[in-house]
């Protein structure tokens, strides 16, 4: 009989609030977190809005290692997962180290070291210190929140850009099904980024406002930063050490549209392939589904080939199930967006509230349009799906329901 | 003889793009000489260094006749690299001309410094001239995945797309993520591989790490040996064809080996001794899974790379879970060099290459001292050729940064 994975702590930094409390209550209340960005000069550039974490210092958690020698987006998944392990009373588990993994995800792994690095050339034409770069490889991510939280099981970084979030979470589901681990740290981070906010802005995609998934009027989509960490656990062992279950990981599906370096396949062929499969996994037909978390970043391709693959997938019950985008919210998290959906999902779950798509006035036909436009919605959440899209066409999506025991 | 069942995970093709050549017969003529490509790396470091390091280098590769022309100019080297040895890998196993349908062709890729090097020159544009003097072709390079994207689109893969960052257990761990997915029916067929190139910014990176050789060090690269001074950096990458065995023997594959286990584990810091522990944790559970006890265990190969503290832990961890069986040992970084994410799979190939040979040659073989004074003199060279007639295998790698892997492969 295979194992139940189950989501038993929460850890969350974003541009809505940071801390699963703070988070909850922006996404109930609709805030939205994107603004003209701090971190670098966006001078140069046609557009300078983003969305940063302000309300919290990810240094606070960090407590074995050197802070000045690893990157920022190490610092805030260290902040992310200690947060989730505290909120999961994990280490009252009786776990031993090496039967707790790690896995995060990243699109743009430690590129704050490059951007120091770039800074330092420029003004004292010298580099960032070798300590700092020597852990910029992409797993110094999972190595260091291992390291910080005294945890020996499997660990790495799957680099699987805006969809890593999903990709990490699907593989700690394996972990525990095999027997490799009884409990995952799982999640995403990226810290905002000069060289990704290039990459974006290069390409054209960057509203100069605001975002506004699946609206007819939107302009692109908004480079975020932030981190998330779930804690799963083996649903019997979290059972009897009497663990809070937030919900329950049923299943995932990935895919690959194999078509496009950068833009998604037009009819959303991975999309539908990912979403089919993991609501196979799961055991769920697409009728069944309550809410789907959409990776909506704001683009004109990406809403609507995403929306072109939940009609294929749904058919007329596209547009009755409710589908939000939180990256209105916050912009695009890039490689924690899903983690921090899998967040949201997780709360709307064990709340029964649905999370809005902000800034949201006229509907696109060409888009899905039950969007639980501009505020939270109370309605009780028994399955959530939620997608996440990649360059590459790169695909995943998880779905979750309520732990029934 | 092993008992066999139709959901045994099975390799039915391999490609090398290396500094060992691209093929398993140039991989063996390289482990028999202990001879393979090396070339100066000053093109690289000039920038910081006026040092001649040296470097396993992919030497005089012309990816042009393997890839054709088109879209070639927008890929870096190791995008290159990975194409040129998944084709091989396909051509293999028979795959070429009767490719899988999309839907069940799935890719995983262990790689750790893909992005770095366009990712820090746009920054660097950016920053000095400007973000629109920044090409958009470029854009896709920048993200640690891109050698995995190119790679899907080229082949036509749709069933997963992952790639896999553990340092220099990333491709052993795609090697354990790859099994899990076609056990679990996620695909029928998975392109795993590994892939690092040498740039100026990687081997920035790996000078910071400091595990480069020290100026005017007499011996570098050379397997538990404590006289020796660092990595010789490697590039190139390594691909494998993995299915169920039921699917490989219906279409009439040849069968190299089976991909019997896989295990991991995490333990940093600067002890040996602690690091060592958790290495021993993950040999032995992939041992247990495989149903190999270690005096079953015919060939080690390990990651060992010839920085001396690094290799302590593999030789404590190898003597201890190996020490009474005597198992022959191979570390094939003393030829390929310190691949990094290609690393586990480079390592792979040696095992093939060697039981196609059936011979462990002198300059790769090593033998457990189990009684040695410390730990890397647990492991000496070995004497002359030792015989490998193929069975169950153990692949390790430890990390710098302190993972540690290993693999379970039966050999034939």
């Amino acid at each position: 009989m295979t194992k139940r994975v189950v989501i038993t702590g929460l850890g969350v930094l974003s541009p809505i609030g940071s801390g699963k409390d703070r988070f909850w209550e922006g996404i109930c209340s609709g805030a939205v977190g994107t603004g003209p960005v701090r971190t670098f000069d966006t001078a140069l550039f046609d557009v300078h809005n983003g969305g940063e974490v302000k309300d919290a210092n990810a240094l606070d958690y960090i407590s074995k290692l050197d802070p000045a020698s690893i990157g920022r987006s190490t610092h805030l998944a260290i902040a992310a997962a200690k947060m989730a392990e505290r909120d999961a009373r994990l280490g009252e588990g009786g776990y031993e180290p090496w039967r707790i993994g790690v896995c995060f995800g990243t699109t743009m792994g430690n590129s704050s070291i490059i951007e120091d690095n770039t800074d330092l050339l420029v003004t004292e034409q010298r580099r960032a210190s070798h300590a700092l770069w020597s852990n910029y490889p992409q797993h110094t991510i999972s190595s260091a929140v291992a390291e910080e939280l005294e945890l020996e099981g499997p660990s790495m970084v799957v680099p699987t850009a805006c969809a890593a979030g999903n990709y990490a979470i699907s593989w700690g589901k394996e972990l525990i099904e095999d027997g490799l681990a009884d409990a995952v740290i799982v999640g995403g981070s990226d810290a905002m980024s000069r060289a990704c906010y290039t990459t974006f802005h290069r390409l054209g995609a960057i509203a100069p406002e605001r975002c506004q998934p699946f609206d007819k009027n939107r302009k692109g989509m908004m480079v975020g930063e932030g981190a998330a960490a779930l804690i799963l656990e083996d649903y019997d062992r979290a059972v009897a050490r009497g663990a809070t279950i937030y919900a329950e990981l049923l299943g995932y599906g990935l895919s690959c549209d194999a078509h496009h370096a950068t833009a998604p396949h037009p009819e959303g062929l991975g999309a539908v392939l990912s979403m089919s499969r993991a609501l196979n996994a799961s055991g769920l037909s697409p009728m069944q589904i309550s809410y789907i978390s959409a990776h909506g970043t704001g683009t004109k391709a990406n809403d609507a080939t995403e929306s072109t693959a939940i009609r294929r997938m749904f058919g007329d019950n596209a547009d009755q199930v409710p589908i939000s985008s939180i990256k209105a919210m916050m912009g695009h998290t890039m490689g924690a967006a899903s983690a921090i959906e899998a967040v949201a999902c997780a709360l709307a779950i064990r709340h029964g509230v649905l999370p809005p798509t902000m800034n949201y006035s006229e509907p696109d036909p060409e888009c899905v349009v039950n969007v639980v436009p501009n505020a939270a919605a109370q309605q009780p959440v028994r399955y959530a799906l939620s997608n996440s899209f990649a360059f590459g066409g790169n695909i995943s999506t998880i779905v979750m329901g309520e732990a029934v025991s | 003889m092993t008992n066999t069942n139709d959901n045994d995970i099975v390799i039915t093709g391999i490609g090398l793009v290396s500094a060992a050549g691209y093929s398993l017969d140039t991989l063996n003529e390289s482990l028999r000489s202990g001879q393979a490509s090396r070339s100066s790396l000053r093109k690289h470091t000039a920038e910081w260094s006026d040092r001649d390091y040296v470097g396993a280098v992919v030497d005089g590769w012309d990816p042009e006749p393997l890839l054709g022309k088109k879209g070639l100019q927008f890929m870096h080297a190791g995008s290159q690299y990975l194409l040129g040895a998944s084709l091989l890998a396909l051509r293999e196993a028979g795959l070429e001309e009767s490719m899988p349908e999309p839907d069940d062709l799935g890719i995983v890729i262990g790689t750790n410094l893909g992005g770095l090097k366009a990712a820090s020159r746009y920054d660097y544009t950016a920053a000095t001239q400007g973000p629109r003097y920044v090409s958009p072709m470029e854009a896709p390079n920048t993200l640690a995945n891109s050698p995995a994207s190119y790679l899907a689109i080229r082949v036509q893969a749709r069933a997963c797309n992952t790639t896999i960052s553990s340092g220099q257990c990333s491709s052993l761990d795609a090697i354990g993520y790859a099994a899990n997915l076609l056990r679990k029916n996620r695909a029928k067929c998975i392109l795993v591989g590994g892939v690092e190139e040498l740039n100026a910014y990687s081997l920035w990176v790996y000078n910071s790490m400091k595990v480069l050789p020290s100026d005017g060090a007499e011996k570098t690269g050379e397997p538990f040996d404590a006289k020796s001074s660092g990595w010789v950096p490697g590039e190139g990458a390594a691909v494998l064809v993995l299915e169920r065995r039921g699917d490989a023997e219906a279409r009439g594959a040849r069968i190299w080996g089976e991909i019997a286990a896989w295990s991991s584990s995490y333990r940093g810091g600067f002890d040996s001794a602690a690091r060592a522990s958790g290495l021993e944790r993950a040999i032995l559970q992939s041992l247990a899974s495989a149903g190999v006890t270690p005096d079953g265990v015919r060939l080690a190969v390990a990651g060992a790379v010839g920085d001396p503290a690094h290799d302590e832990v593999e030789a404590l961890a190898l003597r201890s879970v190996l020490g009474e069986a005597r198992t022959p040992v191979c570390a094939a970084k003393g030829v390929l060099g310190e691949t990094y994410g290609a690393g586990g799979i480079m390592s792979l190939a040696a095992a093939l290459a060697i039981g196609q040979a059936g011979t462990l040659p002198e300059a790769v073989g090593y033998t457990i001292e189990p009684e040695a004074s410390n730990g890397l003199a647990s492991l000496r060279k070995q004497v002359g050729d030792r015989p490998f007639n193929g069975g169950a295998t153990l692949l390790s790698a430890h990390d710098y940064h302190g993972v540690s892997s290993a693999v379970v492969l039966r050999v034939g």
